[in-house]
């Protein structure tokens, strides 16, 4: 009787490529920084199965994006930089029994040149450990005004425009590196920068 | 095979929808469409008739198993003519089904139905009953956000985010909603020309006349409230009424009517939002 040996194809090594020991080539690009505050009056939908559902709206004269060291163009690559107003935007929120909120955010930036650029994305942030309960709990809230509680998390953007001076955004996948503050276990602020992968 | 009978009326939307153009992408226009009730003539209501042809015949059966609900709901009238109609309509159907359906749709003629309904459905709310027939919503839209796509063959994909809610807009005790829509309307006419180009897709739409209509169907998908946790803070606790729309979370919904063009200055849709029953 046969053993798994001589069941394995003759050829099996020449099936699979020679295995890379180097990682393929990336960078990433700094495009752009934008802080978002957001509107204290939460759409708060309730309890949902498994979670907490809620929208949040950012406050449309106060969330700006610009280029954190103030460059007029992408540094490396020469096109325009963005800086403008986050004219629209909302987090459709959900609050996961585990500890983990699942968002999906839409927005829109109104450049200075008044240019329209629309990003989506959905975003990841673990609440840490007993988060959820003390995020929607009446006792115990995370943050004080004096010292608000800061939580890190990545999303990975995508943006479309039609304007001509931005079009090189239609084509990157973006990943955004973000800070969120809470205080009295409420998001107030939430500020990223956004890198292109190329 | 698939019949009309299938498809359960909830309630009504009106609304209007300024447009933005965003983006033009290789896939199509990128169009923000915002909804809103604000104007008199928009809102979220209920057909009379065609609610208590879709729920009549539940409304009865749980009135006729609750006196008390029935006599609670005469009590809230003093007119004679309008708890001698509340009498009729907890009157229990008899008869084949499609007869009884004639009934239904005979009663909600009646004067003054759509008030004996919406006092129902207030005393509902405010007892916290559970009643298991559907009583209707009828509210405004708190945020409606559209992210359109227009394709180059005349065809609109819908991607849509609206909050519901069953109060006035500056209502903070109202029950929110969210609802997620999705779906494909082609604007071209059966047969009629079709634009060859994206940039003659975008002038053709345009170029629609603000009085043409379009049908539209949409898949709609409702996130409503459930029971809070006792020990969550009071943001989260149970607003009045809310289990009454708890329904909607559990099934799946479409939205079907008409759509007045989507030029850059704005436009209507006409809506009736119903349960698909498998």
């Amino acid at each position: 009787m046969a053993g798994p040996a001589a069941r394995k194809p003759a050829n099996i090594v020449e099936q699979h490529p020679a295995r890379r020991s180097t990682f393929v080539d990336r960078t990433l690009l700094y495009l752009f920084s934008y802080d978002v505050e957001v509107e204290r009056d939460a759409q708060t939908v309730g309890f949902f199965p498994g979670g907490v559902r809620f929208n949040m709206l950012a406050h449309r004269n106060k969330s700006r994006a610009y280029n954190v060291m103030r460059d007029r163009t992408v540094a490396g690559v020469g096109v325009p930089a963005i800086s403008g107003e986050l004219d629209w935007g909302t987090d459709w929120s959900y609050w996961r029994e585990d500890d983990i909120e699942f968002s999906h955010v839409r927005m829109t930036i109104t450049t200075d040149e008044g240019d329209t650029i629309y990003g989506s994305y959905p975003a990841v942030v673990y609440l840490g450990l007993g988060g959820f309960r003390r995020l929607v709990s009446e006792k115990d809230k995370i943050g004080t005004e004096d010292k608000p509680v800061v939580a890190r998390f990545v999303t990975t953007p995508r943006f479309q425009t039609s304007s001509a001076p931005y079009l090189w955004l239609n084509d990157l996948q973006c990943v955004g590196f973000g800070r969120l503050q809470l205080i009295r276990s409420e998001f107030r602020r939430i500020s990223y920068d956004v890198y292109g992968l190329t | 095979m698939v019949t009309a009978a299938t498809l359960r009326y909830m309630f009504s939307i009106k609304a209007g929808f300024p447009t933005r153009w965003v983006a033009k992408t290789p896939a199509g226009f990128r169009i923000d469409a915002e909804f809103h009730t604000t104007q008199p003539e928009y809102g979220i209501s209920v057909a009379p008739e065609e609610y208590w042809n879709a729920w009549g015949g539940s409304v009865k059966v749980w009135l006729t198993a609750s006196p008390q609900c029935l006599r609670d709901w005469k009590a809230r009238f003093t007119d004679i003519v309008q708890q001698r109609a509340i009498d009729n309509l907890a009157t229990p159907l008899s008869g084949v089904p499609a007869a009884d359906r004639a009934q239904l749709a005979q009663e909600a003629q009646g004067a003054g139905f759509g008030a004996l309904l919406r006092e129902l459905r207030k005393y509902v709310r405010e007892k916290e009953l559970d009643c298991p027939a559907w009583l209707g919503l009828e509210g405004r839209i708190v945020s409606g956000v559209d992210w359109a796509l227009l394709r180059a063959d005349g065809v609109i994909e819908f991607d849509g985010q609206w909050v519901l809610t069953d109060g006035e807009l500056d209502d903070k005790s109202a029950v929110l909603i969210n609802a997620r829509t999705s779906g494909s309307v082609d604007l071209c006419k059966e047969g009629g020309p079709r634009p060859l180009t994206l940039d003659h897709a975008g002038a053709m739409v345009r170029a629609i006349d603000a009085n043409a209509e379009t049908g539209i169907a949409l898949a709609v998908k409702f996130e409503a409230p459930q029971e809070p946790e006792p020990w969550a803070s009071k943001k989260y606790t149970r607003r009045k009424g809310q289990l009454t729309y708890v329904r909607l979370s559990r099934g799946q919904f479409v939205a079907i009517g008409k759509l007045n063009a989507f030029g850059k200055s704005g436009a209507k849709v006409d809506l009736g939002v119903y349960q698909v029953k498998g």
